[in-house]
C-alpha cells in the first residue's frame, strides 16, 4: 500500500467510525456497490439487512466510493439483474459540470456555482413548480464531486418505466418543445391586393398564470423585455446573435415599438404582457421579436439534467453521507434553503478531518480557498489535513516521506 | 346510486357493489331464467368485441331492473372470455370495452369523467372546467401514444397535474381501462362454471379459431430478424404479440420492411393480429405508406426522428457507436459484417409471420 493510500484510508476510516450514516429509505431493498483504494475491482450486488451492517462494512473495508441503487429489489444481493426482482426505483436527477459549456477552463468554484444555478432551476421551476412535489418529497444531495443529485421516492414515481422517465427529462430540458403552439398564430385580417390576397397573422402569447412551459415562456419574454429595454444596439448585437439576420433598422424599430413613447400611458411591451398578444409591435418587426423570444425560451428556462441517469432504473448512485473518493468531501443531503448559500469547498469537508498540518509535495503550484483558508504554494508545502486529503485525492499532491 | 349510469359504466366499483347489494350469485347469473337477458347481452358483448371492437349499446332506460340486468352482462362477458382463455380474445375484448367507454364518455359530464378516472386509479382534477390528471398517470398510460401531440413537454402542467382536453382525457382513460381488464382476465374458473356456459364458449372459440386461421405462417425469405436494430425488433415483436402500436411505430416498421423488399401482403399480415386491426384499414394504410408501386413512397424515418417519436428503444452498442444514423444503416452494417464473417456460423432466426399468442 502506498503512503498516500495509507493516509487517505486512515481518515476515511476515522470518518466512517465516528459518523452516523443516513442510509437510503427502504434500506433492505437496496443494492450497494463499492470501489476501493486498495483493490482494483468494483463490488456490486451487495445487500445489507441493517444500517449497522453497512457501517461495519465501511469501517472495515474503507471503500473509496459508496453507491446504492435507486431501484428497490426483492433480493438486492442476487448476482444477476433478472434475479433481483425489480420493485420500483426512485426518480433521480443528476446535474453535473460535464454538461456545462467551457467547464474545462473554469475553476472548481465557478463550475459548481453554475451547476448550482441549474439545480435551483430544476427544483424551483420544475420539481416544486410544474410537478408539484413538496420539499419533503425531494432529497437534495451534493455529490461530493462536480454536481448535485435530486432523488424522489414518492409512490407515484416508483413504477415509472425508462421511457416514461425520458419523457420527464424531455420536459425539464424542453426537448421537442412545440414553440409554435406556445406562441400561436391566427389569421387576423385578410388583405385583398389586386394581384393576390395576403393574410395578416396575429401572434398570441401565453396569459398570466399559465402553467408549464407556457408559464416559462411568458417569464422568459418578460425577462427579455427588461434586458432589451436599456440595451444599445451594439450590446443587442453582441448578446443576441439570433438577431443577426435582421437589419439595424429592424432592431431599432423593434426597440422603439416596445419601449418608445406611443402617446398613451402604457408602453408597447407592457401592452403585450397585459393583453397576451404581440400585436403591439408593427408587422415589420414582429418576426424579429418572435424569433428572438423563441430562441431564448429553452436556453433560459430548461434544466440540463443528465439523461441516462434519470432514464436508468437500475443505476447505482452515490450514497448520501458517504465520502467522495476523489475529493474527500461528504455527499451531503440538504434542504432547498441550504442550497442557496452552499459552498462545497467551505462546507463539505467532514469535521473528522483535522486541521493538523501535513507536509505534501504538490505537482504544480496551487492556490485554493478551502474551508475559508488560503492554500497556496509550490513544491513541498505544509497544509491542514483536510486540504492535504483534497490535494492527494485529486492527485495534485504526493505525501512527503 | 343511479342504475342507468352504472349500466353505461359497468366496470365501476359502484357497479359491483350494486351487484353485491342485490345478492346475485354467479350460479344464478349463469343459469337462472331471471338473468336470461344478462346472459344474452354478455355474450353479445364478446361477439361484438370480436367483430367490431365494440360491446354494443347500453339500454336507455330509467328502469332499475333493466339496468341491473345490463350491469350483470359485464360479469357474464368476463366469465365467457375467461373460459375461452385466449390471449388474443382477452386483448380484443379489453380494448372493445375500453373503446366503448371512451365513446360513452364523449357525451358525459366532467364529474363522470373524474369519477371514472379515480375508479381506474388515475388521480384527476377538475378546476374551472378544465380536466387534468397527475403526470405520472399520464405518462403511464400514454407510453403507447408517443408523438409530438402526446409529449409531456407540450402539455400544460400545474402542480403535477397535466391539463387535457376532454377528448384526450378520455383517450387516456381508454388505455387505463383496457390495461386493467387485460390484467384482470382471465379470471379463475371452475369446471362448474365452464359447464354452465359451454355452448357459448364453444361458439366464441370457433370464431376466435377462424380469426387464427386467417393468419398463416409466412417465410420472409432473406430478411433476417437478427440483423434488425433494437427498435425494429421491438416493433416486430409488438406486432407479433398483437400489441397496440402507436401510429409512428406502424409507420416505421412498415417503411423499414418495405424498403427491405417485403411484399405489401406480408406486411399486412404482420399487423393482422393487432387487436384494433381493421383489415381494410391496415391494407389501406400500408398501401399508402409503401406507395404500392404508384404514388409517393415514404421512407423509413432516421434515428433522430425515431427518438423524437419515442420508438428508439433498447439501443445497443452498435446504435451507440456513432456509426448509426438510420435503422436501415444498422441493418446494412450487420449484413456486411456477417458476410465478412462467413466462416463463423451465425444463428439466424427468420422473421415469422405473426401468430396469435
Ligand atoms: S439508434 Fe436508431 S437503429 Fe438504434 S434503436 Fe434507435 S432508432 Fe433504432
Amino acid at each position: 500500500m502506498t503512503k498516500e493510500q495509507e493516509f487517505v484510508m486512515r481518515w476515511f476510516r476515522e470518518y466512517y467510525s465516528r459518523t452516523a450514516i443516513a442510509g437510503p429509505t427502504k434500506f433492505e431493498q437496496r443494492e450497494f456497490g463499492f470501489m476501493y483504494f486498495d483493490k482494483d475491482f468494483v463490488r456490486r450486488h451487495v445487500g445489507f439487512k441493517r444500517p449497522d451492517d453497512l457501517r461495519k462494512y465501511l469501517v472495515s473495508q474503507v471503500p473509496m466510493h459508496v453507491y446504492y441503487s435507486s431501484a428497490l429489489y426483492e433480493i438486492p444481493s442476487a448476482p444477476k439483474m433478472d434475479q433481483k426482482g425489480w420493485l420500483g426505483a426512485d426518480l433521480v436527477f443528476d446535474l453535473d459540470a460535464d454538461h456545462i459549456k467551457g467547464a474545462e477552463t473554469m475553476s472548481y468554484a465557478q463550475m459548481l456555482s453554475l451547476v448550482k444555478k441549474d439545480m435551483i432551476k430544476l427544483l424551483d421551476d420544475f420539481l416544486f413548480g410544474d410537478m408539484g412535489f413538496g420539499e419533503t418529497d425531494v432529497r437534495l444531495v451534493f455529490s461530493g464531486g462536480r454536481g448535485y443529485h435530486a432523488h424522489i421516492s414518492d409512490e407515484k414515481v416508483l413504477k415509472l418505466k425508462s421511457h416514461e422517465r425520458s419523457e420527464i427529462v424531455d420536459y425539464v430540458s424542453g426537448t421537442d418543445l412545440d414553440l409554435d403552439a406556445i406562441f400561436p398564430k391566427s389569421v387576423s385580417m385578410v388583405k385583398d391586393y389586386k394581384t393576390h390576397m395576403k393574410a395578416e397573422k396575429a401572434v398570441a402569447m401565453p396569459a398570466e398564470g399559465s402553467g408549464g412551459w407556457k408559464g416559462h415562456a411568458r417569464r422568459t419574454t418578460a425577462q427579455l423585455f427588461e434586458e432589451l429595454r436599456f440595451m444599445e444596439l451594439e450590446e443587442v448585437r453582441a448578446r443576441f446573435p439570433n438577431l443577426s439576420r435582421y437589419k439595424d433598422a429592424t432592431v431599432l424599430g423593434l426597440q422603439r415599438d416596445l419601449f418608445g413613447d406611443r402617446g398613451g400611458e402604457r408602453l408597447g411591451y407592457q401592452l403585450i404582457m397585459e393583453n397576451n398578444s404581440l400585436e403591439y409591435v408593427s408587422d415589420r418587426y414582429k418576426e424579429a421579436l418572435l424569433d428572438l423570444v423563441k430562441s431564448e425560451v429553452r436556453p433560459r428556462a430548461a434544466a440540463e439534467v443528465d439523461e441516462p441517469v434519470t432514464r436508468d432504473i437500475k443505476r447505482l448512485i452515490r450514497m448520501p453521507s458517504s465520502l467522495h473518493g476523489k475529493t474527500g468531501m461528504r455527499v451531503i443531503e440538504m434542504r432547498r434553503d441550504d442550497l442557496t448559500d452552499f459552498d462545497p469547498l467551505r462546507d463539505a469537508f467532514p469535521g473528522t478531518f483535522p486541521d493538523d498540518p501535513v507536509k505534501v509535495h504538490v505537482k504544480a503550484p496551487v492556490d485554493l480557498l478551502i474551508k475559508g483558508q488560503r492554500i497556496s504554494g509550490d513544491g513541498v508545502i505544509e497544509v491542514p489535513t483536510f486540504a492535504a486529503m483534497f490535494l492527494v485525492l485529486r492527485m495534485k499532491a504526493a505525501m512527503v516521506p | 346510486m343511479e342504475t342507468h349510469h352504472l349500466s353505461r359504466y359497468p366496470f365501476l366499483k359502484a357497479a359491483s357493489e350494486l351487484v353485491r347489494a342485490n345478492s346475485v350469485s354467479l350460479d344464478d347469473l349463469l343459469s337462472h331464467p331471471a338473468y336470461e337477458e344478462s346472459r344474452r347481452r354478455g355474450k353479445q358483448r364478446v361477439l361484438d368485441a370480436l367483430n367490431d371492437l365494440k360491446v354494443g349499446q347500453a339500454p336507455s332506460s330509467a328502469d332499475d331492473v333493466t339496468n341491473l340486468l345490463e350491469v350483470l352482462s359485464y360479469p357474464v362477458a368476463r366469465v365467457l372470455v375467461s373460459c375461452v382463455a385466449d390471449e388474443f380474445l382477452v386483448r380484443r375484448y379489453a380494448l372493445a370495452e375500453a373503446k366503448t367507454m371512451n365513446e360513452r364518455l364523449e357525451t358525459a359530464d366532467f364529474d363522470v369523467m373524474i369519477e371514472v378516472a379515480e375508479d381506474l386509479g388515475v388521480s384527476a382534477h377538475l378546476e374551472s372546467d378544465m380536466l387534468s390528471m397527475h403526470f405520472c398517470d399520464f405518462l403511464r398510460y400514454t407510453s403507447g401514444l408517443r408523438g409530438k401531440d402526446w409529449k409531456l413537454v407540450n402539455h400544460e402542467m400545474r402542480k403535477g397535474y397535466v391539463l387535457l382536453s376532454k377528448k384526450k382525457f378520455g383517450r387516456v382513460l381508454e388505455q387505463a381501462l383496457s390495461e386493467r381488464i387485460e390484467m384482470e382476465l382471465p379470471l379463475p374458473v371452475t369446471d362448474d362454471i365452464i359447464g354452465a356456459v359451454s355452448k357459448d364458449v364453444a361458439e366464441i372459440s370457433e370464431i376466435v379459431a377462424q380469426l387464427r386461421e386467417k393468419m398463416r405462417d409466412q417465410d420472409f425469405g432473406e430478411i433476417t430478424i437478427t440483423k434488425f436494430p433494437p427498435c425494429m425488433k421491438k416493433l416486430t415483436s409488438m406486432a407479433e404479440k398483437g400489441e397496440n402500436m402507436p401510429h409512428a411505430g406502424r409507420f416505421a416498421i412498415t417503411t423499414f420492411l418495405s424498403t427491405l423488399g417485403m411484399p405489401v401482403d406480408d406486411i399486412v399480415k404482420t399487423f393482422f393480429s393487432s387487436p384494433d386491426f381493421d383489415n381494410s384499414m391496415t391494407v389501406y394504410q400500408v398501401r399508402h405508406i409503401t406507395g404500392d408501386g404508384m404514388g409517393k413512397r415514404y421512407s423509413c424515418p432516421e434515428c433522430a426522428t425515431m427518438r423524437t417519436n419515442g420508438i428508439c428503444v433498447d439501443m445497443d452498442d452498435l446504435c451507440r457507436s456513432g456509426r448509426i444514423r438510420h435503422p436501415l444503416g444498422y441493418y446494412r452494417v450487420k449484413t456486411m459484417s456477417s458476410k465478412r464473417r462467413k466462416d463463423e456460423p451465425e444463428k439466424e432466426q427468420k422473421v415469422e409471420a405473426p401468430r396469435p399468442a
